[in-house]
């Protein structure tokens, strides 16, 4: 009756003890499936993004960026949504056809981060330059930042240069330096 | 008696069930905590690559690209592979002696790394054609690493080539224009 006792009172402390250490697994489990399912629901997001911009839908876009959305486009000064729309108009204006393709994209903790390849046909002015019916493609890394389903932030480095070499333009000394 | 072996029975049951459920949650958690260390071993090879540049460190570039390294930027006509990478490294450090590249929000998945960085020096000596004007330019980069096995594979370099330039003196202006 005792050696009874005695399994019985082992096999219930292994059961507690797997149950325990099975808990606490399972719970940092549940933290990495939550972060794989949150990369994902970005990753999405970050698609929608495009689409919406490309299709130059400034309303669609304004739905799933944070009113407070910062944006840093290349060295310059951090911008709000409402001061780049300007030049998304800009942008689509001169070329219908702007688009994103997307060459790689990976989400890590709150952001995704893009390789871009943009392409378009230089079909109206472009600031001052006279449109050349040119097709242009060039390259430019894109990472953003979600807050609640919506883009808190957005980081922009493009080959700027090479676009503005594909609309008609190249670098010469300024004026006065030779 | 019968009770005591129906609660033992029950029990070896129960003890049986959640060892295999926490044996398997425990085999799928390996599996993330073992990429989640991966990861952060390639941010920190991503990092020594830009202390490397920084040091002209050209034995320990060796060691952390792969002999089948290639960088790819805007720019370059084709992809460019770890020996005349250097050389390239050389001819900026000769222009820019202190350039320097401080890398920040640092990002990693899978094989891939992100960063970003803040990358400034002085202009000492001529720099593709553009006599030297001793001014401190400054440029920003985004960057994607690929490693696999501990080493850098391909590299994604974007720089904001036109503001650095227009640092140095240089202007756009259209093609053949006219005074």
């Amino acid at each position: 009756m005792k050696k009874y006792f005695m399994y019985l009172n082992i096999l219930t402390l292994a059961a507690i003890l797997c149950l325990t250490v099975g808990c606490q697994d399972k719970s940092e489990l549940e933290k990495f499936k939550q972060a794989e399912t949150l990369k994902a629901t970005n990753l999405e997001l970050a698609k929608k993004f495009y689409t919406f911009l490309d299709a130059a839908n400034l309303d669609s876009l304004r739905t799933i960026c944070n009113t407070g959305a910062i944006i840093f486009y290349q060295s310059g000064e951090p911008v709000s949504l409402n001061d780049m729309e300007p030049f998304i108009k800009i942008f689509y204006t001169s070329s219908p056809d702007y688009k994103h393709n997307i060459d790689d994209m990976f989400a890590v903790d709150d952001k995704v981060v893009a390789r871009i390849t943009y392409t378009g046909t230089f079909k109206n002015k472009f600031m001052d330059i006279n449109p050349t019916g040119a097709q242009f493609k060039y390259k430019g890394i894109q990472i953003f930042q979600f807050a609640e389903n919506k883009v808190s932030n957005f980081w922009a480095v493009e080959d700027e240069l090479g676009m503005m070499t594909q609309l008609g333009m190249e670098l010469k000394p300024a004026k006065g330096k030779k | 008696m019968k009770n005591y072996f129906k609660y033992l029975s029950f029990i070896s049951l129960i003890a049986m069930l959640f060892l295999s459920i926490a044996c398997q949650d425990k085999s799928e958690l390996e599996k993330f905590q073992k990429q989640q260390g991966l990861q952060e071993q390639n941010k920190e090879i991503a990092k020594e690559v830009f202390a490397a540049i920084d040091k002209n460190d050209f034995d320990k570039l060796k060691v952390l690209l792969a002999d089948n390294f290639v960088l790819k930027s805007p720019g370059l006509v084709e992809p460019i592979k770890r020996d005349p990478l250097f050389e390239i490294i050389k001819v900026h450090f000769t222009s820019f002696p202190d350039w320097t590249h401080k890398a920040e929000n640092v990002l990693a998945e899978g094989n891939k790394v992100s960063l970003m960085t803040f990358e400034k020096g002085t202009h000492k000596a001529v720099y593709e054609g553009i006599a030297p004007t001793g001014k401190i330019a400054e440029m920003i980069g985004f960057h994607i690493f690929t490693i696999e096995n501990g080493k850098v594979v391909e590299w994604w370099a974007l720089n904001d080539d036109l503001v650095f330039m227009t640092q140095l003196g240089m202007e756009l202006k259209p093609v053949k224009s006219k005074k």
